[in-house]
Protein backbone atom coordinates (compact mmCIF):
# COMPACT_ATOMS: atom_id res chain seq x y z
CA UNK A 1 0.00 0.00 0.00
CA UNK A 2 1.49 3.47 -1.27
CA UNK A 3 1.34 6.02 1.83
CA UNK A 4 -1.29 7.99 -0.42
CA UNK A 5 -3.80 4.88 0.10
CA UNK A 6 -2.44 4.41 3.79
CA UNK A 7 -3.86 8.13 4.63
CA UNK A 8 -7.02 7.47 2.33
CA UNK A 9 -7.98 4.19 4.17
CA UNK A 10 -7.09 5.64 7.94
CA UNK A 11 -9.40 8.74 7.09
CA UNK A 12 -12.34 6.70 5.78
CA UNK A 13 -11.66 4.32 8.74
CA UNK A 14 -11.72 7.37 11.16
CA UNK A 15 -14.97 9.12 9.34
CA UNK A 16 -16.61 5.38 9.70
CA UNK A 17 -15.65 4.95 13.57
CA UNK A 18 -17.00 8.47 14.32
CA UNK A 19 -20.21 7.86 12.34
CA UNK A 20 -20.80 4.58 13.98
CA UNK A 21 -19.96 5.72 17.19
CA UNK A 22 -22.02 9.47 17.09
CA UNK A 23 -25.40 7.20 17.87
CA UNK A 24 -26.86 7.59 21.12
CA UNK A 25 -28.22 3.91 20.48
CA UNK A 26 -26.53 0.69 19.29
CA UNK A 27 -28.77 0.24 16.29
CA UNK A 28 -29.85 3.16 14.00
CA UNK A 29 -33.29 3.49 12.77
CA UNK A 30 -31.89 2.02 9.26
CA UNK A 31 -30.84 -1.49 10.71
CA UNK A 32 -33.99 -1.63 12.62
CA UNK A 33 -35.62 -0.71 9.24
CA UNK A 34 -33.17 -3.13 6.94
CA UNK A 35 -33.98 -6.27 9.77
CA UNK A 36 -37.37 -5.35 10.08
CA UNK A 37 -38.10 -5.22 6.43
CA UNK A 38 -36.00 -9.03 6.45
CA UNK A 39 -37.73 -10.63 9.12
CA UNK A 40 -41.33 -9.12 7.76
CA UNK A 41 -40.56 -10.69 4.74
CA UNK A 42 -39.13 -13.59 5.88
CA UNK A 43 -41.86 -14.50 8.00
CA UNK A 44 -44.45 -14.11 5.44
CA UNK A 45 -44.21 -16.85 3.17
CA UNK A 46 -44.49 -19.01 5.92
CA UNK A 47 -48.03 -19.25 6.60
CA UNK A 48 -48.90 -18.75 3.10
CA UNK A 49 -46.90 -21.90 2.66
CA UNK A 50 -48.36 -23.68 5.28
CA UNK A 51 -52.15 -23.01 3.81
CA UNK A 52 -51.31 -23.85 0.70
CA UNK A 53 -49.44 -27.42 1.57
CA UNK A 54 -52.54 -28.15 3.34
CA UNK A 55 -54.88 -27.15 1.18
CA UNK A 56 -53.69 -30.09 -1.47
CA UNK A 57 -52.57 -33.61 -1.45
CA UNK A 58 -50.32 -33.36 -4.75
CA UNK A 59 -46.67 -34.62 -3.56
CA UNK A 60 -44.59 -32.38 -5.72
CA UNK A 61 -47.40 -29.29 -5.24
CA UNK A 62 -46.37 -29.78 -1.76
CA UNK A 63 -43.14 -29.41 -2.24
CA UNK A 64 -42.77 -25.90 -4.13
CA UNK A 65 -44.56 -24.57 -0.99
CA UNK A 66 -42.27 -26.19 1.65
CA UNK A 67 -39.78 -24.54 -0.54
CA UNK A 68 -41.61 -21.59 -0.22
CA UNK A 69 -41.49 -21.76 3.33
CA UNK A 70 -38.19 -22.66 3.45
CA UNK A 71 -37.30 -19.49 1.70
CA UNK A 72 -39.07 -17.75 4.05
CA UNK A 73 -36.88 -19.26 7.18
CA UNK A 74 -33.52 -18.33 4.58
CA UNK A 75 -34.81 -14.63 4.66
CA UNK A 76 -35.28 -14.16 8.35
CA UNK A 77 -32.14 -15.97 9.02
CA UNK A 78 -30.60 -13.52 6.60
CA UNK A 79 -32.23 -10.32 8.41
CA UNK A 80 -30.80 -11.87 11.92
CA UNK A 81 -27.04 -12.16 10.68
CA UNK A 82 -27.66 -8.64 8.92
CA UNK A 83 -28.72 -7.23 12.91
CA UNK A 84 -26.05 -8.91 14.73
CA UNK A 85 -23.49 -7.52 12.18
CA UNK A 86 -24.28 -4.02 12.50
CA UNK A 87 -24.27 -4.64 16.47
CA UNK A 88 -20.98 -6.46 16.35
CA UNK A 89 -19.50 -3.23 14.48
CA UNK A 90 -20.92 -0.69 16.27
CA UNK A 91 -19.42 -2.74 19.99
CA UNK A 92 -16.25 -2.45 17.65
CA UNK A 93 -16.05 1.05 16.40
CA UNK A 94 -16.74 1.74 20.23
CA UNK A 95 -14.10 -0.55 21.54
CA UNK A 96 -11.94 1.40 18.87
CA UNK A 97 -12.93 4.67 19.80
CA UNK A 98 -11.97 3.54 23.63
CA UNK A 99 -9.09 2.36 22.76
CA UNK A 100 -8.16 5.71 20.89
CA UNK A 101 -8.88 7.57 24.25
CA UNK A 102 -6.57 5.14 26.22
CA UNK A 103 -3.53 5.70 23.93
CA UNK A 104 -3.81 9.72 24.08
CA UNK A 105 -4.26 9.26 28.07
CA UNK A 106 -1.11 7.10 28.19
CA UNK A 107 1.11 9.22 25.03
CA UNK A 108 0.30 12.29 28.30
CA UNK A 109 3.63 13.07 29.32
CA UNK A 110 3.70 11.31 33.36
CA UNK A 111 5.88 14.10 34.69
CA UNK A 112 5.14 18.10 33.64
CA UNK A 113 7.69 19.48 32.74
CA UNK A 114 9.23 22.21 35.03
CA UNK A 115 7.38 20.55 38.24
CA UNK A 116 9.81 19.91 41.40
CA UNK A 117 8.21 17.03 42.80
CA UNK A 118 7.53 15.17 38.80
CA UNK A 119 4.23 13.82 38.06
CA UNK A 120 1.28 15.81 40.29
CA UNK A 121 1.67 19.69 40.29
CA UNK A 122 3.32 20.72 43.59
CA UNK A 123 2.29 23.93 45.49
CA UNK A 124 3.75 26.46 47.71
CA UNK A 125 3.12 29.34 50.07
CA UNK A 126 4.78 32.89 50.06
CA UNK A 127 7.31 32.30 52.32
CA UNK A 128 7.28 28.95 53.00
CA UNK A 129 10.93 26.38 52.01
CA UNK A 130 9.28 23.67 51.11
CA UNK A 131 7.10 22.67 48.01
CA UNK A 132 4.14 20.62 48.53
CA UNK A 133 1.05 18.04 47.22
CA UNK A 134 -1.73 20.36 46.71
CA UNK A 135 -3.69 18.34 49.04
CA UNK A 136 -0.91 18.21 52.19
CA UNK A 137 -2.45 19.39 55.44
CA UNK A 138 0.44 22.12 55.98
CA UNK A 139 -1.31 24.42 53.07
CA UNK A 140 -4.58 23.24 52.95
CA UNK A 141 -6.60 26.69 52.72
CA UNK A 142 -3.80 28.63 52.10
CA UNK A 143 -3.37 31.09 48.98
CA UNK A 144 -0.90 28.46 46.67
CA UNK A 145 0.67 28.84 43.67
CA UNK A 146 3.05 26.40 41.63
CA UNK A 147 6.18 25.71 43.45
CA UNK A 148 9.55 26.86 41.86
CA UNK A 149 12.67 23.59 41.41
CA UNK A 150 14.70 25.40 44.07
CA UNK A 151 12.37 24.57 46.90
CA UNK A 152 13.29 21.36 48.97
CA UNK A 153 10.11 18.33 49.21
CA UNK A 154 8.05 18.52 51.81
CA UNK A 155 8.62 16.08 54.76
CA UNK A 156 4.75 15.45 55.30
CA UNK A 157 4.06 15.29 52.03
CA UNK A 158 6.52 14.14 49.60
CA UNK B 1 -48.85 -6.80 44.32
CA UNK B 2 -46.35 -8.44 46.23
CA UNK B 3 -42.63 -7.96 46.47
CA UNK B 4 -42.08 -10.95 44.71
CA UNK B 5 -44.22 -10.05 41.72
CA UNK B 6 -42.84 -6.37 41.65
CA UNK B 7 -39.01 -7.37 41.79
CA UNK B 8 -40.38 -9.94 38.72
CA UNK B 9 -42.03 -6.79 37.09
CA UNK B 10 -38.99 -4.69 37.48
CA UNK B 11 -36.76 -7.41 35.96
CA UNK B 12 -38.67 -8.08 32.87
CA UNK B 13 -38.30 -4.62 32.72
CA UNK B 14 -35.15 -4.24 32.66
CA UNK B 15 -34.28 -7.13 30.86
CA UNK B 16 -36.84 -7.70 27.93
CA UNK B 17 -34.85 -8.83 25.54
CA UNK B 18 -33.72 -11.78 27.23
CA UNK B 19 -36.83 -12.24 28.44
CA UNK B 20 -38.22 -12.48 24.63
CA UNK B 21 -35.39 -14.57 23.89
CA UNK B 22 -36.51 -16.93 26.53
CA UNK B 23 -40.42 -16.69 25.23
CA UNK B 24 -39.41 -17.95 21.91
CA UNK B 25 -37.22 -20.25 22.62
CA UNK B 26 -39.76 -22.19 25.28
CA UNK B 27 -42.60 -21.64 22.21
CA UNK B 28 -40.40 -23.18 19.59
CA UNK B 29 -39.94 -26.41 22.16
CA UNK B 30 -43.74 -26.21 22.40
CA UNK B 31 -44.16 -25.80 18.22
CA UNK B 32 -41.57 -28.37 17.80
CA UNK B 33 -43.61 -31.16 20.12
CA UNK B 34 -46.97 -30.46 18.78
CA UNK B 35 -45.49 -30.63 15.43
CA UNK B 36 -43.65 -34.07 16.57
CA UNK B 37 -47.25 -35.21 18.03
CA UNK B 38 -48.98 -34.57 14.82
CA UNK B 39 -46.19 -35.86 12.39
CA UNK B 40 -45.98 -39.28 14.14
CA UNK B 41 -50.08 -39.28 14.52
CA UNK B 42 -50.36 -39.81 10.51
CA UNK B 43 -48.40 -42.27 8.10
CA UNK B 44 -49.41 -39.78 5.24
CA UNK B 45 -46.89 -37.59 3.92
CA UNK B 46 -49.77 -35.17 2.53
CA UNK B 47 -50.84 -34.65 6.21
CA UNK B 48 -47.34 -34.14 7.46
CA UNK B 49 -45.37 -31.77 5.21
CA UNK B 50 -48.06 -29.11 6.73
CA UNK B 51 -46.90 -30.50 10.06
CA UNK B 52 -43.32 -29.80 8.58
CA UNK B 53 -44.20 -26.28 7.60
CA UNK B 54 -45.97 -24.58 10.67
CA UNK B 55 -44.05 -26.49 12.92
CA UNK B 56 -40.76 -26.85 11.85
CA UNK B 57 -40.15 -23.89 9.92
CA UNK B 58 -41.90 -21.63 12.62
CA UNK B 59 -39.83 -23.05 15.34
CA UNK B 60 -36.62 -22.54 13.32
CA UNK B 61 -37.78 -18.86 12.97
CA UNK B 62 -38.53 -18.49 16.54
CA UNK B 63 -35.17 -20.33 17.84
CA UNK B 64 -33.36 -17.63 15.36
CA UNK B 65 -35.61 -14.74 16.64
CA UNK B 66 -34.35 -15.88 20.25
CA UNK B 67 -30.45 -16.17 19.52
CA UNK B 68 -30.73 -12.69 17.91
CA UNK B 69 -32.54 -11.31 21.05
CA UNK B 70 -30.05 -12.82 23.33
CA UNK B 71 -26.80 -11.84 21.66
CA UNK B 72 -28.51 -8.40 20.99
CA UNK B 73 -28.64 -8.09 24.94
CA UNK B 74 -25.36 -9.06 25.29
CA UNK B 75 -24.08 -6.27 22.46
CA UNK B 76 -26.08 -3.78 24.13
CA UNK B 77 -24.57 -4.27 27.66
CA UNK B 78 -21.13 -4.19 26.37
CA UNK B 79 -21.57 -1.17 23.73
CA UNK B 80 -23.38 1.01 26.76
CA UNK B 81 -20.08 -0.46 29.29
CA UNK B 82 -17.60 0.85 26.48
CA UNK B 83 -19.36 4.00 25.89
CA UNK B 84 -19.34 4.69 29.53
CA UNK B 85 -15.37 4.59 30.01
CA UNK B 86 -14.85 6.41 26.91
CA UNK B 87 -17.25 9.01 28.07
CA UNK B 88 -15.81 8.84 31.73
CA UNK B 89 -11.77 9.16 30.23
CA UNK B 90 -12.88 12.23 28.17
CA UNK B 91 -14.34 13.86 30.73
CA UNK B 92 -11.51 13.17 33.19
CA UNK B 93 -8.88 14.57 30.35
CA UNK B 94 -10.71 17.46 30.03
CA UNK B 95 -10.97 18.06 33.54
CA UNK B 96 -7.22 17.82 33.96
Amino acid sequence: MSSTSLTTHHVVRARSVRRAVSHDVLWAPTDRLVAGILLLVGSAPIPIAWVGASGTTQWDTQLRWTALAMVGVVVVCIGVGVWLYRGFVRVRAEARALRGVLRARLAEPAVRPGTPGGGLERVTVTGMAHHHRPDCLLVVGKPVHPATEDLAPCGVCA
Amino acid sequence: MSKANRDLGTLLKAQWDRAIAVACIVAAVVLLIVGYVGISGTPYVAEQLPYLISAGAVAVVLCAVAGMMWVSADLRDEWRELRALRRQLAEDSSAR
